[in-house]
């Protein structure tokens, strides 16, 4: 029973990992619509990236408090 | 509190702010950035961005359309189906452009391409129930739903870049040929004019 409980949970840790590129690509291209510079751009990026990951994960957490 | 309008001082962060891009013809760039993520870009000699948006946005279609088994981009209409059960997921991964483009043209001129290629689902029900659509989601599992997401974002993305193209970073100055020759007959930087302006 625990064991395919850690197998569910270690999937579902293996499946965030397809989120990633999604955070990134997203960050990059909407920074890329609001300067010109690369700069800008990375600098803008970098905080939006860190802004949906935050948001994933309390979103996250609050589903898994509710879950269980 | 000096007023920047009324001195010679250039804001610390205007040349950030106001950034100034040739836009040469908006249109023709729309239409290829409409064709290929980046295109549009290229054409406007807006090198490192259109780079970025070609690595940016291409592989994303690719990876997504590739973990989907190939099955994930497809124009279809159904007639009887509920007006929210249409695949609307194409609507958004027709923006990504010509690599999407072979769905529609599937659909609409009687599979040209085979009937492997980017294919509609036969919708009718089988024996036993379901239909080639259930198949897929049954052999592809989260896979399928992860690669069409993954489509329709990379076609959202170039919608953004193709507005990009044609109206540049929001908060650019867009100029004409000809009031850049006055700004320069005056001597005075672009970016520290608009500045003035926007102040």
């Amino acid at each position: 029973m625990i064991e395919s409980l850690l197998f569910f949970a270690q999937a579902d840790t293996n499946r965030l990992w397809y989120a990633l590129p999604l955070v990134v690509s997203v960050s990059l291209v909407y920074a890329a619509t609001r300067h010109e510079r690369m700069s800008a751009i990375l600098r803008h990026a970098t905080s939006c990236a860190v802004w949906m990951s935050g948001f994933v994960a309390v979103v996250m957490t609050v589903l898994w408090f509710m879950g269980g | 509190m000096t007023d920047p309008a009324t001195t010679n001082e250039e804001p610390a962060d205007a040349s950030e702010e106001f950034e100034q891009v040739d836009l040469k013809n908006p249109l023709l760039a729309a239409g290829l950035a409409l064709l290929l993520p980046g295109l549009g870009h290229l054409y406007q000699q807006r090198y490192a961005k259109a780079v970025l948006f070609m690595v940016c946005i291409l592989p994303m279609y690719f990876f997504g359309w590739s973990i989907g088994g190939g099955k994930v981009v497809y124009a279809q209409w159904r007639p009887n189906a509920p007006i929210l059960e249409q695949r609307w997921h194409y609507v958004c991964q027709f923006w990504t452009g010509v690599p999407a483009w072979p769905a529609l043209v599937q659909t609409m001129f009687n599979q040209p391409f085979g009937d492997e290629f980017m294919v509609a689902p036969e919708l009718s029900d089988r024996f036993g129930g379901g239909n080639e659509e259930s198949d897929w989601h049954a052999q592809y599992h989260g896979y399928y739903e992860l690669g069409t997401v993954y489509t329709m974002i990379a076609g959202i993305l170039n919608l953004l870049v193709i507005f990009d193209a044609v109206g540049g970073p929001i908060g650019s100055v867009i100029r004409s040929d000809e009031e850049k020759k006055k700004l320069a007959a005056k001597n005075i930087p672009a970016a520290t004019a608009e500045a003035r302006a926007k102040s």
